[in-house]
């Protein structure tokens, strides 16, 4: 019967900490998600103490580009992959929280963006159709610069880096159903 | 038996006269009680009420030409009562006394009892050069008096001629309500063409004599109008970040306001005019600030790593209502116009947004999130009384007639947008047509046109 119990208990311990947020709850209540991006809050904070930014170099050191005179283009074997690569990562709704999964996308972009030639970086914010005007024109920039913030504790130079919001004026998807929204809940990368 | 048929005589008169009593009170409490709408009981039924055409003096005649000036008068006044849902105009073709009589002599009472109607207005007009000269006078039937005491000359230029209908519109409802009217004002507003493209239009209440704000823009969004009604703040994207602009309609001049690092969003002017609060993500997140407009100073309000937004002065300036998510969601604050003392005031829901203080006051307007659907909500200053006035899938926007009883907002159909308003009591919906192929969203309501 003891055991039955402790069974159980251990059971439902391991129910509740397998399930995720329900849709729409706070983005404080997937312990991940939170305890990353404070991480990351504390990193940029430790640099910014420091008073230093590092600039990482933007050609040749990293391989892609190389004497053997392939380019940013085609015909290397790793453009197949950066091809598919979004230059974008998504939110839930009413949140500026990067998942994991956004990280890792924003991660690879850095790769990208080393080897993309550019003088400026503008990180768009956008929202879904739901909710207001003008809260929406917020949350796109939270968006934004969330993922400033991240590129920039990351090595990318701050100072070549723009942010602006579009609200929910710019759907990337028509659309009025959770499949839309999800796909324009979003930070863009464009590059200049 | 001469005493029974003295009784039944007497029994019989004593009846016709108990009856006749009795309806001669009833009809004297009607008399003696005054013509009032009380607007803030919600579905009553209209008021019948005769708008004849009004009379031109410089002929003394009649004109039911639709170019003529009588005519078109007393149409946009008749349209006014018609909108606001408190009025039901009779149709002129049954009025059994003529315009002309009922100016230059009087009401004849039975006939306008006859007809239905239980006020009248009567109209002229006298073209002088370039000017008009409009007069009026209101008259309840069943009292068989003028109400208000006495009539209203008006005068201005021709051109001018639908403000005068307005003004005498707002006369009207005043005198049979008691309040003052919201027809001689504008509504500014963001139409979307069938390009997408997103500009500030402004027209007068009933959507004659629109404007639209053109340039090489193709986002702008949320325009506020100004205490005295003849500027309006608004946002742009034509410098290619949102920044906030200032349109000074009489005089058609264009100018940016600030250029600060971020977003630069969501302006609201202080009832004195001397004011304007703003959300500004130049510190780290979007917080809002006020700026004084003469000396440009800048003083910050809000402190803290969440989103702050959308302010809306309260009507005497001390104090401001907001959008902030620092409980965890969307939700109303309210601080002394210093940023002291914020205090939040919705409870209920997770997301309660686009807060808009009424001129009266009495209360704030806003957008309820809830069960998937966003709906136009009013809630006393005080947090109490909250009401939820519509019921569809995405409205927001709301914005306040001059006289606080009326609701402008957007409401979003699939991939259209419209612009309806709705009475305070939660009746009375009805949509405000525009161009056809128009999108019509972010409405703002001016003050009276003065």
């Amino acid at each position: 019967m003891k055991r039955m119990n402790l069974f159980v208990a251990l059971f439902s311990l391991g129910l509740l900490t397998a399930c995720g947020a329900p849709p729409g709850a706070p983005p404080e209540s997937g312990p991940d998600l939170t305890e990353g991006a404070e991480a990351a809050a504390e990193k940029q904070e430790t640099e910014s103490r420091q008073g230093e930014a590092l600039n990482r170099p933007d050609a040749g050191e990293t391989g892609f580009e190389g004497p053997d005179g392939f380019g940013n283009e085609t015909g290397h074997q790793g453009d197949d992959f950066i091809e598919e690569l979004e230059h974008r990562v998504y939110f839930n709704f009413d949140s500026a929280l990067l998942s994991d999964e956004s990280r890792r996308v924003l991660m690879e972009n850095l790769a990208w963006l080393e080897r993309a030639t550019w003088s400026e970086l503008i990180i768009e914010g956008h929202c879904d159709e739901r909710g207001t005007r003008e809260y929406n024109l917020a949350l796109g920039q939270s968006r934004a610069d969330v993922v400033k913030e991240f590129l920039v504790s990351q090595g990318v130079d701050s100072t070549r880096i723009r942010t602006i919001s579009y609200g929910k004026e710019r759907p990337l998807v028509s659309g009025h159903d959770e499949f839309a929204w999800s796909k324009n809940r979003r930070s863009e990368l464009v590059l200049r | 038996m001469v005493s029974h048929r003295v009784n039944i005589w007497s029994m019989t008169l004593l009846t016709l006269w108990s009856l006749l009593s009795l309806f001669s009170m009833l009809a004297a409490e009607r008399a003696s009680a005054a013509l009032n709408i009380d607007i803030s009981k919600g579905g009553l039924d209209p008021l019948p009420i005769a708008v004849p055409v009004f009379v031109d003096l410089n002929t003394n005649k009649v004109s039911h030409d639709a170019a003529a000036p009588g005519r078109r008068i007393a149409d946009v006044v008749m349209a006014d009562l018609e909108r606001s849902g408190l009025f039901r105009p009779l149709k002129r073709k049954s009025f059994l006394q003529d315009a002309l009589s009922l100016w230059r002599v009087s009401p004849q009472y039975r006939n306008w009892r006859l007809v239905g109607a239980e006020a009248i207005v009567s109209g002229a007009v006298r073209s002088v050069g370039d000017k008009i000269r409009v007069g009026f006078l209101l008259y309840d039937v069943f009292q068989g008096s003028l109400i208000g005491g006495s009539g209203k000359w008006f005068t201005t230029s021709e051109k001018n001629w639908r403000y005068i209908a307005h003004r005498i519109a707002d006369e009207i409802y005043s005198r049979l309500t008691g309040e003052s009217g919201y027809f001689a004002s504008r509504i500014a507003f963001i139409a979307q063409d069938e390009e997408g493209r997103k500009r500030v239009s402004v027209m007068d209440h009933d959507g004659a004599n629109r404007v639209t704000l053109t340039s090489h823009a193709k986002l702008a969004l949320t325009p506020r109008f100004s205490p005295n009604g003849e500027s309006l703040f608004y946002l742009s994207y034509e410098t290619g970040h949102p920044r906030i602009f200032r349109w000074d309609l009489y005089t058609g001049k264009k100018r940016q306001q600030g250029d600060y690092r971020g977003l630069n969003s969501a302006p609201s002017w202080s009832p004195d005019g001397s004011r304007m609060a703003m959300t500004l993500s130049k510190d780290g997140n979007s917080e809002i600030y006020v700026k004084d407009l003469k000396t440009e100073a800048l003083k910050r309000l809000t402190y803290n790593r969440v989103i702050d937004t959308s302010p809306s002065w309260s009507p005497d300036g001390r104090r401001i209502v907001f959008n902030s998510n620092r409980g965890g969601t969307p939700q109303l604050y309210i601080m002394d116009a210093d940023g002291d003392n914020p205090h939040r005031i919705t409870f209920e829901g997770r997301y309660n947004a686009a807060p808009s203080w009424s001129p009266r006051g009495d209360w704030i307007a806003f957008v309820k999130g809830g069960g998937g659907q966003f709906r136009i909500a009013v809630i006393g200053p005080d947090g109490r009384n909250e009401r939820v006035l519509t019921d569809a899938w995405m409205d927001e926007s709301p914005s306040w007639s001059p006289n606080g009883r009326v609701i402008l907002f957007s409401r979003q159909k699939g991939n259209r947008s419209y612009l309806y308003s709705i009475d305070l009591t939660g009746h009375n919906e009805k949509r405000i047509r525009v161009d056809q192929k128009e999108n019509a969203s972010d409405p703002s309501w001016s003050p009276l046109i003065r």
